[in-house]
């Protein structure tokens, strides 16, 4: 009996560390950052930050869209260094207006290890027309579609 | 035989005389002559003006000043590093609306400046960054 016990309290132990150390294992996920505006956007500025630590930046991908063609603007050295838990993407286009996004747009794909439970903080920081005027938008999160066809901008 | 090798060997007196003659300098110039040459130098640059020499001091202490102002302030980098990073649009904010504001502005504003720009606005140097 006394070996039942010490062999049942010994299972429920290692399963328990075992369970734990899966939570923690680093697991890779890519986070759309998505703009629902209703007027073209030539310019717009994202913060994004975990308040549990529990995320590291690793890789920051343009959203697609023609008239954002590069890279967008954000922290490489940070980014390189794999352990910042917060981000500021930002970018601009000179293109003409009838060529810039416009309704839900994904301005950043953000490529982040996650270790444990994520708390993320998402702040729109601006968003212009051409002419710089300020656009009421709204910004949010969205786990990347593995499927081509809707992962265009 | 040794006797007459160590004759032939003396070259004869005559053209010992003549050799050293021959080496002797040339007397060319003579006192005479560099007395005549001197006076004629000290009448020549006599009749030329007198140059004054204070004006140049002048000139070269006003361009060591310019050049000490100049490498202290080093005007340039600072207006790259902090004239252009500033609230163009009146918005009450520094972001990157202020960098497509500069960028439409017209003013001819440098690729380069504008995307320092940027950078400086997303980096995550508290330092630096916003």
């Amino acid at each position: 009996m006394k070996k039942l016990l010490l062999t049942l309290a010994l299972a429920a132990v290692f399963s328990t560390a075992a369970w734990a150390e899966r939570a923690q294992s680093p697991r890779f996920v890519p986070l759309e950052v998505q703009l629902d505006s209703p007027e073209p956007v030539a310019a717009w500025q994202f913060e994004l930050e975990d308040r549990q630590a529990a995320t590291k930046v690793v890789g920051v991908e343009s959203g697609g869209h023609p008239a954002f063609r590069t890279a967008p603007y954000y922290d490489r050295t940070a980014v390189a260094q794999g352990d910042t838990s917060r981000i500021v993407v930002a970018d601009y286009s000179l293109a003409d207006t009838d060529q810039l996004p416009s309704g839900r747009i994904r301005l950043a794909t953000l490529h982040l290890m996650v270790r444990g439970e994520p708390d993320f903080e998402l702040r729109l920081i601006t968003a212009t027309t051409p002419d710089g005027g300020a656009i009421d938008a709204s910004i949010s999160l969205a786990e990347t579609s593995t499927d081509p066809k809707e992962r265009s901008p | 035989m040794t006797a007459e090798i160590e004759q032939d060997e003396q070259l004869p007196s005559a053209l010992v005389d003549e050799l050293k003659r021959i080496d002797q300098a040339p007397s060319v110039i003579t006192s005479r002559v560099d007395r005549t040459l001197s006076t004629m130098a000290h009448g020549h640059f006599s009749s030329r003006p007198v140059r004054r020499w204070r004006q140049p001091a002048w000139g070269a202490a006003a361009a060591c000043v310019l050049a000490a102002v100049l490498i202290t302030t080093n005007p340039l980098q600072d207006r790259s590093d902090r004239s252009i990073y500033a609230d163009v649009d009146g918005s009450g904010a520094v972001d990157i609306a202020d960098v497509l504001a500069l960028a439409r502005s017209g003013q001819g504003v440098d690729q380069g400046d504008l995307d320092a720009f940027a950078f400086r606005l997303v980096s995550l140097n508290r330092d630096v960054g916003p």
